[in-house]
C-alpha cells in the first residue's frame, strides 16, 4: 500500500502524515492523532457516531477519505474545549444528564454545537430535524433535548454579556 | 470496513479532471461528496483502481440565475440546495427535495451531481429533476451535451453517462407566473431514503385550469419516472378533489411496482395515491398564489 | 456507633437528590476510553469469517492465502472441518493482523465450503415449522377456562404477536486482550467485569487469578454483554499465537446477527368477562423462538391472575442467533400480549379502558392498591378522563388519536457483591469494586453512598470499578446492580467510619457509638459543637488506613415493584404512520439514590419501548436463510424526531422509600409495547395485532374494517 504524505489541520493544530489514500477520516482521527472521541457505531452513514465539524458543519467522518480533507479546518470533541474550558454544549450535557453511556455524546455534542452556533435559539422543531440522525441506544432524547436548550441559553446569555462588555 | 486500496487523483480543475477520466475511463470512479460511493467501496461492492476526487474543483460548486433557468453546479451539496435563497425563490420544489435529504450531516456533503449520477431507485432528486423537465450536463474533453432528465435515468444505478464524461451541472428551467411546485415524501423510517417520493409541478391557465402539469415519482419502481397517466387525466381540467384523488390514484398506473421488506408493491402504491395527492394539493395551492 | 441502614428521609444530603453522572466530565470531553478506544503498543486487529448460510457442516477451511499475506499474525479456527454452524452470521475463523484493514483482506481470502443443511429462521408456529423444530412445555391451568368461557357474558379473541429484536449496542461486542508473560490483561465492554475470569481461564488453560479485567466505560449492553464470548476467548488466543496485543470488536453486522436475540412471542388468546367487566377466563396458546435454545419462558396472562385460565407454550428451535437476555427478559412480550388482549375485551364491553382495568385490579394480587394508586395518578397526568372516546377517533380527517394503558411489574433486589472502602490518613476516601457501569450510573451511585455515609461531599470520594483487582461484584442484569452496590457500600463505609469514631472519640470525650459524620465533621450526636473536622480525625490514623469491606446486605434492599404507563398517539390513517405523542411513566423502585440517573433509566425505557412498538424487527427470510436488516441503515432505532413529550413520576412516599432499594433497569421498558398498541386501536378502531406497529401494517388492520 502507497502512502501519501497529507496535511490535516485538527483542532486548529496541523499535522503531517503519510497514510494510504483509502484511509477514512475516522481511522486517522483515531490511529494516527490518538483523538478517541469520535467513535465508529454503525459503520453506515445511519448513527451520527463519528461526526465531526469541517468547517464548522457536521459531517460523518466514517464515510470520508481523510486526503479529501486537506484544505479543511477538522474539529472533533477534543477540540470542543477552548484554553482547558469546557463548551457551553458539554457543559450542558453534564448537567442536564444528556450523556449516559456516552458512546453517542461526541457525535450528538458535534452536531448540537454546529446548530447553535448558526441559531442559538433553535425551536423544538429545529432541534429535532438538527439532531434527528444523531442515534442514542440508551435513548438518552429527553435530557439530550433538555441539554440542548440549556446549551442554547447559556450561549445566548454569552454572547449578550460579550455584547455588553464590548459596549 | 475500509475501501480496498486504489490510487488516488484530486485534480484542481476540470480540465485535468476530464483529462483523467479520459484515460481511466472505466476503472476509475468520481468522488464528489461520496455518500453513495464511499458506503459501496467500504462494502466492496465497489472496488475501483482509480478514484478521482473532484471536490477541489471550485468551478462545479454553487448555484446561479442564467437565461431563465437556475444552474446548478454538480458539486453543490444538498444543504446549500435547501438553503439557497435563489432556489427557494424560484423553485421550492427543489428546495424541499433537497431538505428531504438523508440526514444533516448527509446533506451537507452529499451533492446534487453524486446523487443524480449515482441514480439510486429511491434517490430524491431524480423524481425533482423530472418533475421540473431539468437538463443534466454531461462533460467530456470532446465537449458537453445537455441529457433531458426524461432520458437521463435507464435503470436501477444506470445512467446516461458515459465513462469518460464527468456531470458537470443541472439546469432548471425557472417557471413563470401562476406556477406551482411541491416534494412530498414517505421516509423509509431507518435510512431516509424515499419510500414513495412525489414531486408535482402545476401551471393553471385560463379559468384556473391546469394548464400544464409534471409529476416525478421515485423510491416505487427501479428508477425514477413521469407518472404520465396521472399527468393526462389532469391536464387542461379545474382541480378539484376528487380530480386531484382519482389522477393521484393513477401514478402507479403500468410501473412494475417494488416491493421489498421496507413495503410491499401494494403498500407503496396505496401511498403513492396519499403522497401524489398531497403533492398535488400543495403545487395547485402555490401556483394558485396560496401558501401550502 | 452507626447501624447499617439508610438514614431517614429528612437526613438524606444527597441520596435521592438529582445528581449529575460523575464520569459526566470524561464523556463530554472525549476523554472517555471505552474497549474500542484501547490502543496497546504493537496491538493487531481482528477479523471473523462468518457463516453465509443458516445451517451448514463446515467441510473445508484453507487459511493458506491469508497466512502468506505480509503481516498476517494468527489464525484461529472456532468452528472447526466437521462442526456445524447454525446461523448466519456463526463465527468459522478469525484472523489478526498488523492493520484492520490488512485483517478484512486476509478474512477475504480464507476459503470455508460448507455442506449446506435444512433450515428454518421463520418465527413461526409449531405446525408450520415441522417435527423435531420444536418443544411443548407443560401446560398451566388454573379452574375450568373452557366452562367459565362459556359463561362468560363476553368473549373476545385474537392472535398477537411481535417479532425477534435485537440489542444493537451502539459500542459493539468485543475485547482488547494482551498478555504479559501468563499474565492476561483484557480491556471488554462487559456487564460482568468481575464473573470473566473463570471463563477465560478455562478457555486458555490458565489460572483464574492471571486474568485480569477492564472495562471503565461501555457503550451499552442491554443484557447482551454477560460472557467473554468465543471471540472474546479468540482475541486472547490470537494474542498469544502472535505475542501481540489482539482488538477484536465485531462488526455491526455480526453483532446484530450474532450477538443476541430477543425471544419472540405470538399466542392465540381468548378471553371472557362478565357483563360489569368482572374477567373470569383466559385461554392462551402461544409460540415463540429464539435460536436453537427456542425461545423464552413466558407465563400469560402477565400479572392479573384470571380466575380461569390455561395456557400452553411452545418453544420453535430456529437457525437465527442465539437468545441473550434483552432488558426484562421475557416480560415485555408477556405484557403486550396480555394488555392487548385485555383491552380488546374491555372494547368489546364497551368499557373505557381504565375503568376495566381498575375493575380487575384485584386480580393483580398484593400489588393491586400500588397499581390502582399509579393508574390513577398516571390517569391524571395524561388527562385520561377528558380525552377518552371509545375505539375509533371520530374526529375528521386523516390524523386519528388514541390513548392506551398497560402496567407491569420486576423483581429487582440486589445481586451479590462486595465494596472495600479505605479510609487514609490525609482524609481522601477510596471505594472500590469489581461493578461496571453501563451508563445507567452505578460510579455515581456508589460515590453517592458512600459520601452520604461518610458525611463528605461527593467529589471527596474516589470511587474505583470497571477492575477485577476490585473486590467482586455481580453482573449487572436483572436490575440489581443498584441494589448491590448500594447495599455494599453503604455497608463498607458504615464499617470504615465506625473505625474512624473510634479513633476520633477519646479526643471528643466521647465513645465511638455517640458520634455521627455530618458536613466534613465527626461530631456528637445532639451536641453539634462538640466535633473535629474531618480531616484531623483521619490525622489520628497515624500511619494506617482503615480499610473496610462490605457486601450486599438484605436489610437495605427489597425487590419487587409496579409501574403504569399510559400512551397517546396519532396516526395517520392515509399512510399508516404512527406516532408516539405523549408517554406518562409512574414508577416505584424502593429507595431512589440518584433521582436523575433513575429518571435517565425511565425516560429511556419509554423511548426503547417506543422503538419496539413501531421499529424494531429482525427480519429473516426463509429463502435464503439470511437476515435482510443486519446494518442500521435498516434496523430502525428512533431518533430525537421520533419522540413526544415523556412524563416520569417516581413514587417517593415514604412507603415507597421505606423498602430500600431495589432496582429500575428493566421495569419501565415493559410497558410501552403494550400501551402504544392499545393507544393505536383505540386511535383507529381495529388492532394492529403485530408490533413492531409498521404503517403497512396499520394499513392492513384498517383494510379488515375500522374508519376508511
Amino acid at each position: 500500500m502507497t502512502k501519501e504524505l497529507i496535511r490535516l489541520k485538527v483542532n486548529g493544530e496541523t499535522h503531517e502524515l503519510a497514510i494510504a489514500p483509502n484511509k477514512l477520516l475516522l481511522d486517522v482521527l483515531r490511529e494516527d492523532l490518538g483523538l478517541t472521541g469520535s467513535k465508529r457505531g454503525c459503520d453506515d452513514s445511519s448513527c451520527g457516531c463519528c461526526t465531526v465539524l469541517i468547517d464548522g458543519m457536521p459531517m460523518l467522518s466514517c464515510v470520508a477519505l481523510a486526503t479529501s480533507y486537506q484544505d479543511a479546518e477538522i474539529t472533533t470533541v477534543e477540540g470542543l474545549a477552548r484554553d482547558g474550558e469546557l463548551d457551553p454544549v458539554q457543559e450542558a450535557f453534564m448537567s442536564w444528564g444528556g450523556a449516559q453511556c456516552g458512546f453517542c455524546t461526541p457525535g450528538f455534542l458535534m452536531t448540537t454545537h454546529a446548530l447553535l452556533e448558526k441559531n442559538p435559539d433553535p425551536t423544538l422543531d429545529q432541534v429535532r430535524e438538527a439532531l434527528a440522525s444523531n442515534i442514542c441506544r440508551c435513548t438518552g432524547y429527553t435530557q439530550i433535548y433538555e441539554s440542548v436548550l440549556a446549551a442554547a441559553q447559556k450561549i445566548r446569555e454569552k454572547r449578550k454579556n460579550e455584547i455588553a462588555i464590548s459596549k | 470496513m475500509i475501501p480496498a486500496a486504489f490510487e488516488y487523483f484530486a485534480p484542481k480543475n476540470l480540465d485535468e479532471a476530464l483529462r483523467l477520466v479520459e484515460r481511466h475511463g472505466d476503472e476509475a470512479k468520481l468522488l464528489a461528496g461520496g455518500h453513495s460511493l464511499l458506503p459501496l467501496m467500504k462494502l466492496r461492492l465497489s472496488a475501483p483502481r482509480y478514484v478521482i476526487d473532484i471536490g477541489r474543483i471550485r468551478a462545479l460548486h454553487g448555484v446561479r440565475e442564467e437565461d431563465g433557468r437556475l444552474v446548478i453546479g454538480a458539486l453543490t451539496t444538498h444543504h446549500d440546495v435547501e438553503s439557497s435563497e435563489l432556489v427557494r425563490q424560484r423553485c421550492l420544489l427543489l428546495a424541499e427535495a433537497a431538505a428531504e435529504i438523508g440526514d444533516v450531516q448527509v446533506r451537507n456533503r452529499g451533492t446534487v451531481g453524486g446523487s443524480l449520477a449515482h441514480a439510486d431507485p429511491a434517490a430524491d432528486y431524480p423524481a425533482a429533476m423530472l418533475a421540473l423537465e431539468a437538463e443534466i450536463v454531461a462533460t467530456s474533453s470532446g465537449g458537453s451535451r445537455a441529457i433531458p432528465a426524461g432520458e437521463f435515468f435507464v435503470d436501477l444505478l444506470t445512467t446516461q453517462l458515459r465513462p469518460d464524461e464527468i456531470l458537470t451541472e443541472v439546469r432548471v428551467p425557472v417557471a413563470g407566473r401562476r406556477s406551482g411546485g411541491a416534494y412530498r415524501k414517505l421516509h423509509q423510517p431507518a435510512s431516509g431514503f424515499a419510500l414513495v417520493g412525489v414531486a408535482a409541478r402545476v401551471r393553471l391557465g385560463e379559468g384556473e385550469k391546469i394548464e400544464s402539469v409534471a409529476i416525478g415519482m421515485t423510491g416505487v419502481a427501479a428508477h425514477a419516472y413521469r407518472a404520465a397517466t396521472a399527468e393526462q387525466a389532469l391536464a387542461g381540467k379545474k382541480p378539484g378533489a376528487k380530480l386531484l384523488g382519482e389522477a393521484a390514484g393513477r401514478v402507479t398506473e403500468g410501473v412494475d411496482t417494488l416491493g421489498d421488506m421496507h413495503g410491499s408493491a401494494g403498500y407503496r402504491r396505496a401511498v403513492a395515491t396519499v403522497y401524489a395527492r398531497r403533492a398535488l394539493e400543495a403545487a395547485i395551492a402555490r401556483a394558485g398564489g396560496k401558501t401550502a | 456507633m452507626a447501624e447499617i441502614k439508610w438514614p431517614s428521609a429528612a437526613n438524606r444530603g444527597l441520596i435521592g437528590k438529582s445528581i449529575s453522572r460523575i464520569d459526566g466530565p470524561w464523556k463530554s470531553s472525549g476523554r472517555a476510553k471505552y474497549t474500542y478506544d484501547q490502543g496497546p503498543a504493537g496491538m493487531l486487529y481482528a477479523k471473523l469469517v462468518t457463516s453465509p448460510y443458516a445451517h451448514a457442516k463446515v467441510t473445508a477451511i484453507d487459511t493458506s492465502r491469508a497466512e502468506r499475506l505480509p503481516g498476517v499474525r494468527a489464525i484461529h479456527i472456532f468452528t472447526a472441518v466437521g462442526k456445524e454452524v447454525n446461523w448466519e452470521g456463526h463465527e468459522v475463523v478469525g484472523v489478526a493482523a498488523d492493520t484492520e484493514e490488512l485483517a478484512e483482506d486476509a478474512a477475504r481470502l480464507i476459503r470455508v465450503e460448507y455442506d449446506p443443511q435444512p433450515y428454518l429462521v421463520a418465527d413461526t408456529d409449531a405446525q408450520h415449522a415441522g417435527p423435531g423444530r420444536f418443544r411443548e412445555m407443560s401446560p398451566r391451568k388454573t379452574g375450568d377456562p373452557e366452562q367459565a368461557l362459556q359463561q362468560a357474558d363476553v368473549t373476545s379473541e385474537g392472535t398477537y404477536g411481535q417479532p425477534v429484536i435485537t440489542h444493537c449496542c451502539h459500542e459493539a461486542h468485543g475485547s482488547v486482550a494482551e498478555w504479559k508473560g501468563d499474565e492476561l490483561y483484557v480491556w471488554i465492554s462487559t456487564q460482568n467485569v468481575s464473573g470473566l475470569s473463570n471463563e477465560y481461564a478455562s478457555a486458555l488453560n490458565i489460572p483464574a487469578t492471571n486474568v485480569h479485567v477492564d472495562c471503565q466505560v461501555m457503550g451499552g449492553g442491554f443484557g447482551s454483554k454477560f460472557a467473554a464470548d468465543s471471540w472474546g476467548v479468540a482475541a486472547a488466543a490470537m494474542a498469544r499465537k502472535a505475542g501481540r496485543p489482539v482488538k477484536l470488536m465485531l462488526d455491526r453486522e455480526v453483532e446484530l446477527l450474532s450477538a443476541g436475540c430477543r425471544p419472540s412471542l405470538h399466542a392465540k388468546i381468548r378471553v371472557g368477562a362478565k357483563r360489569d367487566g368482572t374477567l373470569i377466563a383466559w385461554d392462551s396458546e402461544s409460540w415463540g423462538t429464539a435460536g436453537m435454545s427456542g425461545g423464552g419462558v413466558p407465563q400469560l396472562p402477565y400479572i392479573i391472575q384470571v380466575p380461569n385460565s390455561g395456557h400452553r407454550h411452545t418453544s420453535i428451535f430456529t437457525n437465527i442467533g442465539p437468545a441473550r437476555a434483552w432488558r426484562a427478559p421475557n416480560h415485555p412480550q408477556m405484557c403486550f400480549l396480555t394488555m392487548a388482549a385485555l383491552d380488546d375485551l374491555a372494547a368489546k364491553l364497551n368499557m373505557d379502558s381504565l375503568d376495566f382495568f381498575l375493575k380487575n385490579v384485584g386480580l393483580t394480587g398484593e400489588r393491586a392498591g400500588v397499581y390502582k394508586q399509579q393508574m390513577l395518578m398516571a390517569a391524571d397526568m395524561i388527562g385520561w378522563k377528558q380525552k377518552w372516546h371509545s375505539r375509533g377517533d371520530k374526529t375528521p380527517g386523516h390524523i386519528k388519536r388514541g390513548l392506551g394503558l398497560s402496567f407491569h411489574t420486576w423483581a429487582g433486589g440486589g445481586h451479590m457483591g462486595y465494596c472495600r472502602t479505605t479510609i487514609h490518613p490525609d482524609g481522601s476516601v477510596e471505594v472500590a469494586t469489581g461493578s461496571q457501569d453501563l451508563g445507567t450510573g452505578t460510579r455515581t451511585v456508589i460515590g453517592i453512598v458512600a459520601a452520604e455515609t461518610l458525611g463528605l461531599p461527593l467529589d471527596a470520594v474516589r470511587v474505583e470499578i470497571g477492575n477485577n483487582k476490585y473486590p467482586p461484584d455481580g453482573a449487572s442484569g436483572g436490575s440489581t446492580t443498584v441494589g448491590g452496590v448500594s447495599s455494599s457500600t453503604r455497608t463498607s463505609a458504615t464499617t470504615a467510619l465506625n473505625e474512624l469514631f473510634a479513633k476520633a472519640a477519646p479526643s471528643l470525650g466521647t465513645t465511638a457509638d455517640k458520634l455521627e459524620a455530618v458536613g466534613g465533621q465527626i461530631r456528637v450526636i445532639g451536641d453539634p459543637s462538640k466535633s473535629i473536622p474531618w480531616k484531623k480525625a483521619c490525622a489520628k490514623l497515624g500511619t494506617t488506613p482503615i480499610v473496610a469491606m462490605g457486601q450486599r446486605n438484605f436489610s437495605l434492599i427489597s425487590s419487587g415493584v409496579g409501574g403504569v404507563q399510559m400512551a397517546e398517539v396519532a396516526v395517520d390513517i392515509d399512510t399508516g404512520i404512527v406516532r408516539m405523542e405523549k408517554m406518562v411513566a409512574v414508577q416505584d423502585c424502593g429507595l431512589i439514590i440518584d433521582m436523575k440517573t433513575a429518571m435517565s433509566q425511565v425516560y429511556g425505557a419509554c423511548i426503547m419501548g417506543t422503538c419496539y412498538a413501531l421499529y424494531e424487527e429482525k427480519i429473516m427470510d426463509q429463502q435464503t436463510g439470511t437476515c435482510l436488516n443486519p446494518n442500521m441503515e435498516f434496523y430502525k432505532l428512533s431518533g430525537l424526531d421520533d419522540i413526544g413529550d415523556i412524563t416520569v413520576h417516581m413514587m417517593t412516599e415514604d412507603s415507597y422509600q421505606d423498602r430500600g432499594v431495589i432496582g429500575l433497569g428493566e421495569p419501565p421498558v415493559i410497558s410501552p409495547g403494550a400501551a402504544i398498541s392499545n393507544a393505536v386501536a383505540n386511535a383507529i378502531g381495529v388492532r394492529v395485532p403485530e408490533l413492531p406497529i409498521t404503517p403497512d401494517r396499520v394499513l392492513a388492520a384498517l383494510g379488515k374494517g375500522g374508519l376508511v
